[in-house]
């Protein structure tokens, strides 16, 4: 009797072998097939940083379907899933009122060159394509390329320069990076046009990098939802770019945090860091923001540690077999991935045209201001 | 007898002066309607420098349709019947190797809004786009290299942003023939004007120059450069009293015409053009004060014998044809390079920019 009660434990044992692995199997199949079918969108890639410092921004001389001294390369990408990216178009803060605006112009140039060189990537600039002459990311096939301008230093205090980088296709702004721009405490009055102006544009104001009293500042002037690029919790990590309780609670209903993989802003300085600390960061925000307000910005090739498990853009779908582990719904899911990103694109694109039409139809037709600009 | 005569020959000075006034009328009548069909495109105008100057860019301090500060407004656009007009993006050289970039971007910026700001006017970036358009058509030109400081890549986001010409002072000429940027060489020195022509696979224009065996000022072209504009480029003929005249007291429409006609004579009425630069210097020749009075000089090369189809050509057929070749210089010619490159040298990144 006893022989036969070890060998009923051992077949027990075995088939919860295989019935775990099974699980674990069809945890990871879920995370692919959710992924196949809702590509992620990321808020914030450094490559072209990092172009410019190995190549100068000579693409001739790199093939970034295979490159390896980056996190970042095309078949990492596709093996992550990436359906869209926003490649960071950053200048070091020492070109502050220097050489900036050329250097900027300089990246959004080597961004452009390499999403038109390669067949797997497109450059678009809106959430929708209209279906005839141009994609948007929702309808791209390819790799979506979009383009986010890090550091107000880039506009070198000069709306037009801010306009003209829209008109070449940027849409996000961070207004400042660890330099100190002329608007870092709280958000000075030039600070406060250009959050009126980002608004009246069309383009997404992102406040990762920026202060506290920014942050608060921008979120109470913004008529749009406002963007975390790449940030995560303050409450679990108090480092200085993460995101307190009170603003992540604003972010219902007015914007989105995309959560970074950055090691350090994860773990304050604790030595495990691995997907489950960069899991502990969702849940948390889950739990203050909703997970609507929630997306992703790992910030590769921006900073050099990344948690065991997230060493490079081929990694996501260990995130989200994790959150599905969590109990993370596929719907919470492909919110996270790109719905929610989504939604506040299309906000803050639809601020613009209807209300600024209008306006100028009154101011023309009624005031007879022959000139009826909001940017004067 | 005699008083008779001196009847007959008062009616035939009054007669003649009917005549004449007549002749002068239906001149100016042919000017106007050659006009009315083919409107003006003018290669260059500085009004951007004069809204910076005098209103710090902020359009709602000025009526651009009655400004009366400037050699340019609407009214007198439409009066001249200027069709199209390139608005130079001009920036002081003083500004060379510090904020040039930004400087001209804010210029770039401020085009746009004036051209979006008016219904008489309308931004294009293309020949068709000039053809096409019923309103006045704005393109952009930026005047001096330094708006790019020494980069390739803000050369090529300035065409992005619908820059069409470029004023040259660098050798950028490969990399604007590739863009199809029309490469612009007033200002430039003869050496510089016969390098680009030299290198230069695209016509290629003066956009506000006049002719230097008429009046030697640096800013003219002298005839070696005129004859090698026949089928390889344009003179814009500028109105600026002191590159047409030398320091003559005496400057007017006949003094302008005088270069049109040696132009004629060495490059042929197809390479001419007009590019008046008002708003960006003083002095012009008696006439021909502000942008209205452009027909004044239609008349005058009228009655030089000038014909319908040349004056066409200059006042619009020769520089749309000109633009059309640089437009065209670049898709075909690039994206077979491309494919080539990428499929069978298998180079995964294929541009000419690296």
């Amino acid at each position: 009797m006893k022989r036969n009660t070890t060998k009923l434990l051992w077949l027990l044992m075995f088939f919860s072998d295989i019935v775990s692995f099974s699980y674990e199997e069809s945890m990871r199949e879920r995370a692919i097939e959710l992924m196949q079918d809702a590509r992620l969108i990321d808020g914030h890639n450094d490559l072209a940083l990092r172009l410019r410092i190995l190549y100068q921004n000579m693409l001739s001389r790199v093939n970034l379907r295979e490159l390896n001294m980056t996190h970042t390369n095309l078949a990492k990408l596709q093996a992550g899933y990436v359906g869209a990216q926003f490649w960071s178009v950053y200048v070091l803060c020492s070109a502050q009122n220097k050489d900036a605006v050329r250097l900027t112009l300089e990246q959004i140039d080597v961004v452009k060159r390499m999403c038109n060189s390669y067949e797997e990537l497109e450059l678009v600039t809106t959430s929708q394509g209209d279906q005839a002459s141009y994609h948007g990311i929702s309808d791209s096939i390819r790799i979506a390329c979009l383009i986010g301008i890090e550091g107000g230093h880039s506009i070198d205090s000069s709306l037009a320069t801010l306009r003209m980088y829209y008109d070449l296709g940027v849409r996000y702004m961070t207004l400042t990076h660890s330099c100190n721009t002329p608007c870092v405490t709280g958000l000075t009055a030039f600070g406060q046009e250009v959050v009126k102006e980002m608004n009246r544009l069309g383009m997404l104001i992102d406040l990762s990098h920026t202060s506290y009293f920014t942050a608060k500042a921008a979120l109470s002037i913004s008529k749009a939802p406002v963007i975390f690029s790449h940030s995560s919790a303050f409450s679990i990590c108090n480092h200085s770019r993460n995101v307190p309780d009170d603003i992540l609670q604003q972010l219902k209903n007015k914007g989105i945090i995309m959560v970074t993989f950055n090691a350090d802003v994860l773990a304050c300085g604790r030595k495990v860091v691995n997907v489950s600390t960069l899991a502990d960061h969702f849940d948390h925000i889950k739990k203050i923001a909703g997970s609507e307000s929630i997306g992703i910005g790992g910030d590769y090739d921006g900073v050099e540690g990344f948690p065991e498990g997230l060493e490079d853009v081929s990694k996501y779908p260990t995130l989200i077999e994790e959150l599905l582990r969590r109990g993370w719904t596929e719907t919470e899911l492909k919110g996270v991935l790109r719905e929610n990103f989504l939604r506040v694109f299309r906000e803050v694109e639809n601020q613009k045209p209807g209300n600024f039409v209008l306006f100028q139809l009154i101011c023309q037709n009624i005031y007879l201001m022959p000139s009826c600009t909001l940017a004067d």
